[in-house]
C-alpha cells in the first residue's frame, strides 16, 4: 500500500479536470501492480466534480469499475471533499 | 448613438433588465457608439453589477466605442467605483472615483480560467466581515463556487469566461453570489445529446440531474450543477438559473420551479443567496442532519 499526497502531486486546488488526469499518471503504475493507493487529502483546498471525473473516468477505462473501491482509498477527507466525492460516484455503484 | 439604459431599480428581478438587454443586443450589431445610461440608477445587486459588466466587456471586445453616465445617486456610484467597475473598464467616472475595497464585498472580477487562490481569496473576505465560522464559509466557497465555474468553462463556450461578484448584506443576513456567462445557453449545450428538452428551462431542469452532460460520453461527467443544488438545500439557501429565456429557482425549502421569461437572457447566469444564518456547523455528525 502506499499513500500519496495530493498536496504534493497536483497542489492544494482539485478543481479541474487537468489535476485530475494529473493524478491518474501518478496513480496508474500502482494500480498496475495491484497496488492499493491511498489519497491524502490533507492540505488540499477545493476538490470538484470535475476532478475526481476525470480521475475515476481514466481509472474505470484501463481498469474498470471495481478498482475504484479495492484500490483506491482516501485519507484526510474533509467534510466537503466527502461531499462532492459521494455525488462524483459513477452512477451504477452511487448509493 | 445607441443607449443602453439602466432602471433604478437594478435588483435580482430578471424583468427589471428587459430593455437593457434588447437595447445592448441591438447595440451590438448597430456599430455605433454606445452610451450607458446608469443615471437614474439607484439600486445595484450582484447580478446587475454583473449583467452591466459582462454587456460592457462584450461591446468593448467587439470594437464599440462606449460611454457611461454614472449614477446621479453618489452611494451607488461609490459602490460602482469600490466593486472595480471603473478601473475594470476606464470609463464613466474612472478619473475621479477610485477603488477602495469594501469588507462586505467580493470586488467584480472576471475569470478567464478557474482560480483556485481567487476562490481562498473569496473565503477569506467572507471571514473577515462575518460571524458565521471559517470552517462553514469555506466549505460553501469552495463546494459551490469550483461547481459554477467549471460548467462555464466546460460547457458555455462563453467568449469571455465569466464575471463573478458577491456582496454580503448583514442587516439581510445573507449573501449574494453572482456568475455570468454570455456562453451559448443550456439548450443549445445539451440538446444535440437530450432529445426530449424542448427549450432552456427544461434544459435547465434537466442539468440539475446528476450525470446530465454536454459530454455524456466522458465518463462520468455532469455532477457539478447536481452538487451545487444539492449543496444550496442542505444550506436552505436559494438557487437562481437563468440561461437564455430559461428560468429554473429552486427555493430554500428546496422546491423548484421553472418558466420562460419574457426575453432572450444573452448568455447564462447563476445566482446563488445564501441565508447565514443557516449555515450548518461543520461538525461532521451535526452536518448529517442536513447530508
Amino acid at each position: 500500500m502506499i499513500k500519496l499526497s495530493l498536496v504534493q502531486i497536483v497542489g492544494p486546488y482539485c478543481g479541474t479536470h487537468t489535476e485530475g488526469e494529473m493524478l491518474y499518471r501518478v496513480i496508474e503504475p500502482y494500480i498496475n501492480c495491484n497496488e492499493k493507493v491511498v489519497l491524502d487529502f490533507e492540505g488540499v483546498q477545493l476538490a470538484s466534480s470535475s476532478f475526481f471525473n476525470e480521475l475515476f473516468r481514466h481509472v474505470i477505462e484501463h481498469f474498470g469499475e471495481s478498482v475504484l473501491n479495492s484500490q483506491i482509498a482516501y485519507a484526510s477527507l474533509k467534510p466537503r471533499h466527502q461531499f462532492v466525492l459521494d455525488r462524483s460516484q459513477p452512477i451504477a455503484s452511487a448509493s | 448613438m445607441r443607449l443602453i439604459p439602466f432602471r433604478h431599480d437594478c435588483s435580482e428581478i430578471l424583468n427589471h433588465y428587459k430593455t437593457s438587454v434588447q437595447c445592448f443586443r441591438e447595440a451590438l450589431f448597430a456599430l455605433e457608439p454606445v452610451r450607458i445610461e446608469l443615471g437614474y440608477v439607484r439600486y445595484l445587486r450582484p447580478f446587475g453589477l454583473n449583467l452591466l459588466s459582462a454587456m460592457t466587456f462584450e461591446l468593448l471586445r467587439n470594437g464599440l466605442q462606449v460611454s457611461l453616465t454614472p449614477p446621479q445617486d453618489e452611494r451607488v456610484n461609490i459602490f460602482l467605483a469600490d466593486q472595480g467597475f471603473y478601473s475594470e473598464f476606464l470609463i464613466g467616472d474612472a478619473g475621479r472615483l477610485q477603488s477602495s475595497p469594501r469588507s462586505t464585498s467580493v470586488g467584480l472580477r472576471r475569470l478567464d480560467e478557474p482560480d483556485g487562490n481567487y476562490l481562498t481569496s473569496v473565503a477569506h473576505w467572507l471571514k473577515r466581515h462575518s460571524d458565521i465560522p471559517f470552517e462553514d464559509i469555506e466549505d460553501m466557497v469552495m463546494v459551490t463556487m469550483p461547481e459554477v465555474i467549471n460548467n462555464v468553462f466546460d460547457h458555455s463556450r462563453s467568449p469571455f469566461g465569466c464575471y463573478v461578484c458577491a456582496v454580503a448584506y448583514p442587516s439581510e443576513q445573507r449573501l449574494m453570489l453572482s456568475v455570468i456567462d454570455f456562453g451559448v445557453g443550456f439548450y443549445t449545450s445539451l440538446s444535440p445529446h437530450y432529445r426530449d428538452i424542448h427549450n432552456d428551462s427544461d434544459a435547465i431542469a434537466l442539468a440539475v440531474k446528476p450525470g446530465i452532460s454536454s459530454k455524456p460520453k466522458k465518463g462520468n461527467a455532469g455532477r457539478g450543477l447536481h452538487i451545487l443544488s444539492d449543496w444550496v438545500k442542505t444550506t436552505h439557501g436559494e438557487l437562481e438559473i437563468v440561461s437564455q429565456d430559461g428560468h429554473w429557482i429552486q427555493d430554500s425549502q428546496g422546491v423548484t420551479t421553472t418558466n420562460n421569461i419574457s426575453f432572450t437572457f444573452p448568455g447564462s447566469c447563476i445566482n446563488l443567496c445564501v441565508r447565514t444564518s443557516h449555515l450548518p456547523s461543520t461538525d461532521p455528525t451535526e452536518r448529517r442532519r442536513y447530508d
